[in-house]
C-alpha cells in the first residue's frame, strides 16, 4: 500500500489518544495542520478575523466527527473534507444574510486590471471577488478547481456532491461567470 | 480580446503562489471543546431498564384499580345473561 495513503503513525497516536479524552493529543493535531487547514479557509474568506473563526470552527467539528474517521486515508483528506463543509456552511449562511451585489460595473472594474496584476495577493483577491458574484455552489466548485486545482473527483470527495453533479455544476458555473465577464465588455462573445 | 477563461486560468495560476496568514488556535479550539463538550448521555440500557420497570409499577397499580371497578358491574353481566329465555 502506498504510505502517503494512510494514516501515519503519529497521527494514529494522536487520534487514538484524542478520542480516549487527551486533550494534549488532539492539540498536537490541531498545531501540525492548522496552517494548512487555514490555507484551505483563506479561500472562502479574505478577512483574517473570520479565518481564525473558521479555522477554530473546522477543528471543533473534526473533533465532534473524530469517531467517524475511518483511518483509511491520511488523516489530512479527511480534514480538508471537514473544512470544505465549513467553508460552504459560512458561505450559505453570509448568502442568506448579506445581499450579494451582482454588479456588472464592478466586475467590469475588476477585469481589465486582470492582466497587469503582479502580486499573487492581488490576484487571489481578484479571483475571490469574482467568484463572490455567483451563487455558492457555483462559487464552491470554482474555488476548488481553480484555487485548489482538485479534478472531479477531488471536488466530489471533498463537497459530497456525486460526480456527475460535479461536472455539471461546474460546467454552469464556468459558464455562467464567463458570459458576466463578457457582459461586463470582456472577454469575446 | 482575450478569452475570460484563458484570463481566468492565469489568475489562479498566480493567487496559488499567494502565501496565506497563519493561525495559532489550538488553546482556543480546546477551550471551545470544554466548553461545547455535550453532556454525557444516558445509557440506553439505563433508560430502557427505567422504563421497563416504570410500566410494570404502572401496571401492578392500574389492574387492581380496573378489576375493583369492573368486576361489580360482571355481576349485572351475569344476571342478565341468565335472565335471558
Amino acid at each position: 500500500m502506498d504510505p502517503a495513503a494512510t494514516v501515519s503513525e503519529e497521527d494514529r497516536q494522536d487520534i487514538a489518544d484524542s478520542l480516549a479524552g487527551n486533550g494534549e493529543g488532539y492539540a498536537r493535531l490541531v498545531r501540525r495542520y492548522q496552517d494548512k487547514v487555514a490555507a484551505q479557509m483563506w479561500r472562502f474568506t479574505r478577512d483574517e478575523v473570520v479565518l481564525d473563526q473558521l479555522v477554530q470552527d473546522v477543528f471543533v467539528e473534526a473533533y465532534l466527527s473524530l469517531k467517524g474517521f475511518r483511518g483509511q486515508a491520511p488523516f489530512l483528506h479527511w480534514l480538508r473534507r471537514v473544512a470544505t463543509r465549513v467553508g460552504y456552511r459560512y458561505w450559505k449562511s453570509r448568502d442568506r444574510t448579506e445581499e450579494r451585489e451582482e454588479s456588472l460595473k464592478e466586475t467590469s472594474l475588476i477585469l481589465p486590471a486582470a492582466p497587469q496584476i503582479q502580486t499573487p495577493e492581488e490576484a487571489a483577491d481578484t479571483l475571490y471577488r469574482l467568484f463572490e458574484k455567483l451563487p455558492a455552489a457555483d462559487r464552491m466548485v470554482l474555488t476548488l478547481f481553480y484555487f485548489e486545482q482538485c479534478d472531479l473527483n477531488e471536488i466530489s470527495s471533498r463537497s459530497g456532491w456525486n460526480r456527475v453533479l460535479v461536472k455539471v455544476r461546474l460546467h454552469r458555473a464556468r459558464k455562467k461567470l464567463k458570459s458576466l465577464l463578457e457582459e461586463a465588455g470582456r472577454g469575446r462573445k | 480580446m482575450a478569452d475570460p477563461l484563458k484570463i481566468l486560468g492565469d489568475l489562479s495560476a498566480k493567487a496559488r503562489r499567494e502565501i496565506p496568514p497563519t493561525v495559532d488556535v489550538s488553546a482556543r479550539v480546546l477551550s471551545r471543546l470544554n466548553r461545547e463538550a455535550p453532556a454525557p448521555s444516558w445509557p440506553m440500557a439505563f433508560v430502557a431498564s427505567g422504563a421497563a420497570v416504570a410500566a410494570i409499577a404502572v401496571l401492578m397499580i392500574s389492574l387492581p384499580l380496573y378489576e375493583m371497578i369492573t368486576e361489580p358491574w360482571s355481576i349485572f353481566f351475569v344476571m342478565a345473561a341468565n335472565a335471558l329465555p
